[in-house]
């Protein structure tokens, strides 16, 4: 075997473990959707909690299952989207969709522990506001870890903004604002980076002849 | 290269394609047929005459399917073929130094 030969084995072989190790991240759909239904639900909560649009409060509850059933059926049709993605299986990927999904639990349980506490116990309503704080930090943590794993050090900026956001959204707790500095926090820290991520995604793969 | 032996090297993994297809499996399995080829620059034949040698070793499992009416193949790593290819990658090791 020639020294060419091995030479350019090896660098087959580096090139391939790299685009597995380090293959393209396939969420940037998913950021873009759900910071956008966020966004928009933030500031359709602030312009009701501000009596801008002249809607009772109550409306808020079922806003947010309008925004929950549109999600719900664009998390339905991406996952058919994805199967021909390549890198679907890579590690990072993986890494990518478990941390958000568990940042996605934590938020839900916190949100729906809320509901209930407010609605049965007679929890402060305060406690609504700070789910902002919390789904901020979820965002925050995943940001970092895939950053980490994927070797995208620009995703530590959002992680940064979003633990900054997480930190600055107690201070407006209580007042309408609350929403309206979310849904800019969320716009910058999902949606932007969404975007980035969209546009860097390989292509589907053709279907097997 | 003291400490060098060649017959310890796994010939079934030994060879160009099937050595790219168990680097890329060592990090993103499963992966679908079409994936593969495109990463490794293969040709579907070609492909698939080295995935039966690591399918019959089984270091790889290979599931046929479909996907609506066109056919659809996953390959994934097996823990044989994980445990082979970090011995393959051991024995490589005094090469480098």
């Amino acid at each position: 075997m020639s020294p060419d030969v091995t030479r350019d084995d090896i660098s087959f072989l580096k090139r391939v473990s790299e685009e597995a190790r380090y293959a393209p991240l396939l969420g940037g759909r998913y950021l873009v959707m759900w910071g956008s239904v966020v966004t928009v639900a933030y500031l359709c909560q602030y312009l009701i909690l501000s009596g801008t649009l002249g809607w009772p409060q109550r409306t808020i509850l079922p806003m947010w299952a309008v925004v929950m059933a549109v999600a719900a059926v664009c998390m339905a049709l991406f996952g058919r989207t994805m199967a021909r993605k390549p890198g679907n299986q890579a590690l990072s990927n993986q890494v990518e969709k478990w941390v958000w999904t568990s940042a996605g639990f934590g938020i839900g349980a916190y949100s729906a522990g809320t509901i209930f506490a407010v609605a049965l116990s007679g929890a402060p309503t305060l406690l609504f506001d700070l789910i902002v704080a919390v789904a901020l930090a979820g965002y925050g943590g995943a940001f970092l870890v895939v950053s980490h794993i994927s070797g995208q050090s620009w995703m530590r900026r959002p992680a940064i903004g979003s633990f900054v956001g997480a930190g600055i959204i107690p201070f407006y707790a209580g007042t309408p604002e609350t929403y309206l500095v979310g849904a800019g926090i969320i716009f910058a820290v999902a949606v932007l980076p969404g975007l980035v991520l969209l546009r860097a995604e390989p292509a589907t793969l053709p279907r097997e002849a | 290269m003291a400490g060098f032996d060649a017959s310890g090297i796994d010939e079934t993994i030994h060879g160009r394609l099937r050595l790219g297809v168990m680097a890329y499996l060592a990090s993103a399995s499963p992966a679908s047929f079409t994936e593969l080829a495109a990463v490794l620059e293969a040709t579907n034949g070609n492909l698939s005459v080295h995935l039966r040698k690591l399918e019959e070793a089984g270091y790889i499992k290979v599931e046929k399917g479909f996907e609506g009416r066109k056919p659809s193949t996953t390959i994934s790593l097996t823990e044989t073929g994980r445990s082979a290819w970090e011995i393959y990658l051991d024995s490589l090791k005094p090469l480098f130094g």
